[in-house]
């Protein structure tokens, strides 16, 4: 059966299955997400030392910063590979709005590492001497403070489309951005382990998340018209 | 019938067209021909709407497609060298892909009978990585097997036969003619003379802008 | 009127006009600023000589906050307007604006030294500046990655727009982030309360800055002018050959 089917929700989900197919095409994908934020993790710890008390002070941050690492470079890589075969110019052609494919794009790059991190996650939170009432907090905060982070990380990503060597500029872009995220997401970790009130870091990671769930599909899409005419 | 009224396109401070004018015929095979360079392909992205006009119109149907976009994609096909595939999908994944992108959706049987129509159904679990430059440009084409299902009425095509083999081409050929007996509307470039057969119009690049010149 | 002054001739002629006055103005108030500042103000009481650097040290940090006002403005007519001289001006103001913040980083860090001992303190206001360092420098890198220039020009564009909205936000995360791990100890760089005899050289400073800024701008999108036109006349050349 052959139908005409405009509706965003169809398209929408259409498209995370095409991204969900190109990434998790085998095991080795699943496993190569989450290793960046492994040699992080590891390479930290071995830098630090294995007291402690250090780990236990920059444990949330390192987790952070290797969520961070892990999502933005590939997110940049397969935007780009996209741009490059011309699959954004079919998506010019088609009647959905393109802000609701790339908002699509950052849905499915957001479960495509939340996934293998949630799998993964309790090998870190051994790994960093993470205490067990603060767990619960770190996969709510992880969760949500990525999907942030995926709507920034395409953000920066259309910014730079089409400019020669210009994934060397994407750290430049990209700190400012994601601030903000860090510092709250850090924060109701920390705020767990000093026994205070996690519950205004939260509601700041929360709402940043949601303000950049509306923009950032706009800015990048008009990033990407800007692109595909060149 | 679709008119270029006064069609200026910069880029940046260079012009690349200023004041075009020319009338494509609808229905009925448009080839754009120039020489390297002279802004055949920035002509025909300008059409699907890539491109913003700095100024004058692009009319169909005496309406103006930039308003319009929605409704115009929606009526137009464009393969260009690019190819628009995934390196990581096959190629039935890709047809598959693109169909739902468009807001289509479809039965297995109907992807692999388009594949059929380019003689492609054999390669259909096969990664685009691993096809060759030939075989990654009909699986761009097989999309166009879609045309009639789907009432599209424009093809937008680049150097559609670039890598094509004879035994391709000679299919491709009677996917144009068929899309013409049709009432369809292609606007192609192309440097190869064997393509088609029949009448077909012409806007030579390189002589309107001589005229205008003068 | 905007558009009138978009006439790059007619902003040619108007700004060949300010151009003596604004350099000499700016020149006269920054030196009068520096004596006034450097010689004839009173020392604090508490931090000494060191606290003459504010008079470096917070016009720049003022000038290099406004000067992205003013990127992110000149940006915004550029991308919805298409204003060709707007492109000019955002590209002119970038690198003088990131001279600003980097000597605002600098002589935060001489402060420092003496008071509190180290190069570097991650005081609220410097690791705003810091990241809207990291702007500029976005700024001017993105605007000239691209093998066309105008390609260039519309992202960065986006990018400075995307800043001025995200720095209020960076500046209030940076001060969340200051108070969640610093709650006793509060950090200060702007000095001491401003007595009065510290207000006329700090004014001067500001002012002089000021308008030596728009005295640069000025000269820079003149030179990018004249740049055009040497590629016009070039082209114009070229094609002639051609036919």
């Amino acid at each position: 059966m052959t139908s005409s089917n405009s509706s965003w929700s169809f398209v929408f989900v259409t498209h995370l299955k095409r991204d969900f197919l190109i990434n998790f095409r085998s095991l080795i994908d699943l496993v190569s997400i989450i290793s960046f934020m492994f040699l992080i993790i590891i390479l930290f710890i071995l830098g630090v030392g294995p007291f402690k008390e250090k780990l236990e002070i920059i444990g949330n941050a390192i987790i952070w910063v290797g969520l961070i690492l892990s999502i933005i470079p590939s997110l940049e890589k397969t935007l780009q590979k996209d741009f490059e075969n011309g699959w954004f110019d079919q998506l010019a052609t088609s009647s959905i709005p393109l802000e609701i494919v790339l908002l699509s794009r950052s849905i499915s790059y957001w479960l495509i590492v939340m996934i293998p991190f949630l799998f993964a996650a309790p090998l870190f939170i051994i790994l960093l001497n993470i205490e067990l009432k603060a767990v619960p907090w770190l996969l709510l905060t992880m969760t949500i403070g990525s999907l942030a982070i995926s709507l920034i990380g395409l953000n920066g990503a259309s910014l730079i489309l089409g400019a020669k060597r210009g994934n060397i500029l994407l750290p430049i872009l990209i700190i400012p951005l994601v601030i903000p995220i860090l510092i709250f997401g850090v924060g109701v970790n920390e705020a767990i382990k000093m026994e205070a009130d996690p519950i205004s870091n939260l509601l700041l990671l929360v709402a940043f998340t949601l303000i950049y769930l509306v923009i950032s599909p706009f800015i990048s899409a008009l990033l990407i018209r800007i692109a595909i005419a060149r | 019938m679709l008119q270029l009224d006064s069609v200026s396109i910069n880029r940046g401070n260079s012009v690349i067209f200023s004041n075009l004018k020319a009338t494509l015929n609808t229905p009925g095979l448009n080839l754009i021909r120039g020489k390297n360079g002279s802004g055949k392909t920035t002509l025909l992205r300008t059409i699907a709407g890539f491109i913003p006009i700095e100024s004058g119109k692009v009319i169909y149907n005496r309406k103006d497609i930039t308003f319009r976009k929605n409704e115009w994609v929606k009526k137009i096909i464009y393969v260009d060298s690019h190819n628009g595939l995934s390196e990581d999908l096959t190629v039935f994944e890709n047809l598959e892909a693109w169909l739902n992108m468009k807001g289509w959706s479809s039965s297995k049987q109907k992807v692999t009978e388009a594949l059929k129509s380019l003689d492609m159904d054999k390669y259909s679990n096969i990664y685009i990585s691993k096809c060759s430059e030939g075989l990654k440009k009909r699986a761009a084409l097989v999309r166009l097997y879609f045309s009639y299902i789907f009432e599209v009425k424009f093809w937008l095509l680049d150097e559609p036969s670039n890598g094509l083999d004879q035994a391709s081409i000679l299919l491709f050929k009677k996917m144009i003619t068929n899309f013409l007996q049709q009432n369809g509307t292609i606007i192609l470039t192309t440097h190869d003379k064997n393509l088609f057969n029949e009448k077909h119009n012409v806007i030579n690049l390189d002589l309107l802008k001589e005229l205008r010149a003068k | 009127m905007i558009n009138w002054l978009a006439n790059p001739n007619r902003f040619s002629k108007l700004t060949n006009k300010l151009q003596i006055p604004l350099l000499s103005i700016s020149t006269i108030m920054i030196l009068l600023g520096l004596y006034y500042g450097l010689f004839d103000s009173p020392k604090d009481y508490q931090q000494g000589d060191a606290v003459r650097i504010m008079y470096v040290h917070v016009p720049s940090a003022w000038l290099a906050s406004f000067l992205f006002l003013s990127l992110a403005i000149s940006c915004v007519f550029y991308l919805v307007w298409k204003h060709p001289l707007a492109d000019l001006i955002s590209n002119s103001i970038a690198p003088i604006g990131a001279v600003f913040s980097i000597l605002t980083l600098v002589t935060g860090s001489l402060w420092g030294k003496p008071m509190w001992g180290t190069w570097w303190v991650w005081d609220a206001r410097l690791t705003s500046m810091l990241i809207l360092f990291f702007f500029y420098l976005g700024y001017i890198l993105l605007s000239n990655a691209f093998e066309r220039k105008i390609d260039g020009s519309k992202s960065a564009s986006v990018l400075a727009i995307v800043g001025i909205i995200n720095l209020p936000i960076i500046k209030f995360s940076v001060d969340w982030w200051h108070t969640l791990h610093q709650p006793s100890s509060i950090l200060r760089m702007d000095g001491p309360s401003i007595d009065k005899e510290m207000l006329l050289p700090l004014t001067l400073m500001m002012v002089g800055f000021s308008l030596f800024s728009l005295f640069l701008i000025i000269i820079n999108v003149k030179t990018k002018l004249l740049e055009k036109k040497c590629e016009a006349l070039i082209l114009k050349l070229n094609l002639k050959e051609f036919s």
